[in-house]
């Protein structure tokens, strides 16, 4: 039983090089099988005729004209419906976003960045608009600022956009409300101190 | 850095570009188109097999990972076997629907292949419908791996690949395929006088 497997093996290896011999070349069958030295040799006669049967007698099909170019044609469509998914981010990673607070927008995008602009040591920037809020470092990092988020998106060029200009609106906006000497201010301190200093003078010019 | 898949570049076009797919569809159409004429024996199913084949190779050609082995050989192509298994899955569902119809392709397959020399081109017209009525008489799975190896002109290992076989199997069921086939052209009468013609 074993050696009749074996022998069946055998016989199917001869024939898988016969047929590698035979289908290398292109054009006459015989002569392709005759350049690679198979003139039968212990392969079974009928299979070796078979062979050159099936090499010559069965066809390629083609489609016809008009089913290739219609097929190639909704191929390009599709194509293009791809295309312009991926460019509006459907293809995008859902990451599910938080509530609240306008800054936290900025835990989607990469603003590394912006610890040049609020400055990792400026003690009078609020909480939410430090570099460390932006990555997530107060809690947890990324993860937890991940975490955090209840609501599923998906990022997009859209989203992504919206979400750097409404971060760089408010640390404008912060850091216009916080501008060290604005002309208010000066107002203020000089009116202040000249209260402080007239009761002062007018004592020492009033005689006892 | 080997490059083991010869679509390689194709591929890579497409997953970036999926306009670039319309090469590797000019490429493999043929050879998908024709293993479904043969498995369904009709025109119009053929091309709904065909479709469905391309359409859902671009729609999923992101998550096609090449896996040619170095042992594959230079000419090796995983994306030919992952596009094959497509159609291959796609041929299935289409003959679900579709029931197969052995006597069309016979038309087709006789097209005057000598259309100056009238009696070679009906001998030769004889031949091809005897050939193909041999296979179209196998089981299924010789006949597809004959179609794989003659017709498309696959490796036995890409065939492995296709059907979900070791290398093993499918040169066994070529092999076996192959004496089916010289019996029955035997049985006509034709192997002797072919195999003189042939050789000569």
């Amino acid at each position: 039983m074993t050696a009749t497997r074996d022998t069946h093996d055998v016989e199917a290896l001869i024939t898988d090089r016969y047929l590698e011999s035979l289908l290398a070349t292109r054009g006459d069958a015989t002569a392709g099988a005759a350049a690679f030295g198979w003139e039968g040799g212990d392969l079974d006669r009928g299979v070796r005729l078979a062979s050159l049967r099936l090499r010559r007698d069965l066809p390629r099909f083609h489609p016809s004209f008009r089913f290739e170019e219609r097929l190639a044609l909704r191929l390009a469509e599709a194509a293009a419906a791809m295309h312009v998914a991926r460019a509006v981010g459907s293809e995008g990673v859902p990451v599910p976003i938080r509530r609240g607070r306008v800054t936290d927008l900025a835990d989607l995008v990469d603003l590394s960045g912006l610890a040049d602009v609020t400055g990792p040591s400026d003690p009078d920037a609020p909480a939410a608009l430090r570099p460390s809020a932006f990555r997530g470092d107060d809690d947890g990092g990324a993860e937890g600022a991940l975490r955090r988020h209840a609501r599923p998106i998906l990022i997009g060029g859209a989203v992504a956009s919206a979400a750097i200009s409404i971060a760089g609106a408010a640390i404008v906006a912060w850091r216009r409300s916080h501008h060290p000497v604005s002309p208010m201010a000066r107002a203020a301190r000089a009116a202040h101190a000249l209260r402080l200093v007239q009761p002062r003078q007018a004592g020492v010019e009033r005689p006892d | 850095m080997i490059h083991l898949d010869r679509d390689r570049g194709m591929v890579e076009a497409a997953q970036h570009d999926p306009a670039a797919f319309d090469a590797l569809y000019r490429r493999y159409l043929a050879q998908v188109y024709s293993l479904a004429y043969y498995e369904l024996g009709d025109h119009h199913a053929a091309e709904d097999a065909t479709e469905r084949t391309f359409l859902s190779a671009l729609a999923n050609l992101a998550r096609f990972e090449e896996r040619a082995r170095p042992e594959d050989g230079d000419g090796a192509s995983t994306f030919k076997v992952w596009l094959f298994q497509i159609a291959r899955n796609a041929i299935a569902s289409q003959r679900r629907t579709t029931r197969r119809t052995a006597t069309a392709p016979l038309e087709a397959a006789t097209t005057a292949v000598h259309p100056l020399d009238v009696e070679r081109d009906v001998v030769a017209r004889e031949e091809a419908a005897a050939a193909w009525q041999a296979v179209d008489r196998l089981p299924a799975d010789r006949r597809r791996a004959l179609v794989l190896r003659f017709v498309d002109e696959m490796t036995t290992a890409e065939i492995a690949g296709v059907l979900g076989r070791s290398e093993g199997a499918v040169r066994v069921l070529i092999h076996r395929g192959l004496r089916s086939v010289a019996r029955d052209l035997t049985g006509r009468g034709e192997g002797r006088g072919h195999g003189e013609a042939t050789t000569r």
